[in-house]
């Protein structure tokens, strides 16, 4: 029973969660089981009698509507204020870096934080009242990829990091030392500014949460 | 098994009013109807778990069945599914329909010829 459970949840797993889906997963769930236990009841054994009960539903993609009426306008707007807020962050983020050699990322957070302010001061004022379809899923699907992105891109740059700090080290064998809170400071800084980047993923997530929020009603 | 795929093209397109048929006779939950159907055909045609989704949603939109959900002492809720009078008429229908659709092919194919 319980890898049938498992198997529905694997199925909704890019699904939001609304009334509409969770009766669906019940009703999936429970068609599942009554067939396993009629093919149990046949005489087929359990492990047969699970795989023939998963095999036949392969995936819900077709059953949920997953269009979704929007409010695209309003939607974009929020989306436009996201980038911007992020901006600022952003910016706010760079601030401890001011006295290393990475203090030009100020000026470009405060660039940024003013461009995109501007982009959403104008989206604002230019305000059409506008409806369309947005797909859920999709939204949910790209804020995954975001974040593997940023995942693989960090691992890059941490061990690219590494292995600028301490690559002659291992190399002619000599050992690894830090000598004082300086070098410290200049290792961790240059660990700490990919990672600032982490704001896009962010955005991306956010975007996706914020979707099911702009939804138009009949 | 050839054979099995080939009649599934020429089914689908009246699956909705299949299950109409079955729910005349009773209410059922989903995987009861697909056992109505197969045993209704002999085993000759086995409905699958995405038609039957897509069909029981597309007929509880048009208003021809309804849903409530059944108590089960064992397992999870199961959803039960019975016809509405729209879904009278619409079998009725299809019915006709389908008399005569398969009156005007068997012509055309020649079914009648030797």
């Amino acid at each position: 029973m319980n890898e049938l459970e498992r198997h529905v949840e694997k199925l909704f797993r890019h699904q939001p969660d609304t009334p509409e889906t969770r009766e669906l997963r019940e009703e999936i769930l429970s068609n599942l089981q009554a067939k396993r236990e009629d093919l149990l009841a046949q005489g087929m054994d359990e492990r047969a009698a699970t795989e023939a009960a998963k095999r036949d539903i392969p995936s819900v993609d077709n059953l949920i509507d997953d269009q979704q009426p929007t409010n695209v306008e309003r939607y974009r707007m929020a989306c436009a204020q996201t980038v911007w807020l992020h901006c600022i962050l952003f910016w706010i983020g760079t601030l401890p870096l001011l006295f290393t050699g990475y203090g030009w990322l100020g000026a470009l957070g405060l660039g940024l934080s003013i461009l995109s302010g501007v982009g959403y001061l104008l989206f604002w004022l230019i305000h059409p009242a506008e409806q369309g379809i947005r797909s859920l899923a999709a939204a949910r699907q790209r804020k995954t990829i975001a974040w593997r992105i940023w995942g693989i891109f960090y691992i890059v740059a941490a061990l690219s990091v590494a292995a600028v700090t301490f690559g002659s080290n291992l190399w002619y064998g000599t050992p690894v030392t830090i000598e004082g809170p300086y070098q410290w400071a200049v290792m961790a800084s240059r660990l700490y500014v990919p990672l600032l980047t982490v704001l896009i993923p962010l955005t991306v997530s956010r975007f996706a949460a914020l979707l099911p929020q702009y939804r138009v009603e009949g | 098994m050839e054979e099995q795929t080939i009649h599934s093209d020429l089914i689908r397109g009246h699956i909705d009013a299949i299950l109409l048929r079955i729910l005349r006779d009773g209410d059922h939950y989903g995987y009861g109807l697909m056992k109505q159907v197969q045993s209704l055909s002999d085993g000759q045609y086995e409905l699958k778990e995405p038609s039957l989704y897509t069909s029981l949603k597309r007929l509880e939109k048009q208003g021809s069945i309804e849903s409530y959900w059944g108590d089960e002492s064992q397992g999870g809720r199961r959803k039960y599914y019975r016809i509405t009078p729209q879904g009278c008429a619409q079998y009725e229908e299809a019915l006709a329909q389908w008399q005569w659709a398969k009156e005007i092919i068997t012509k055309l194919l020649g079914g009648n010829d030797g």
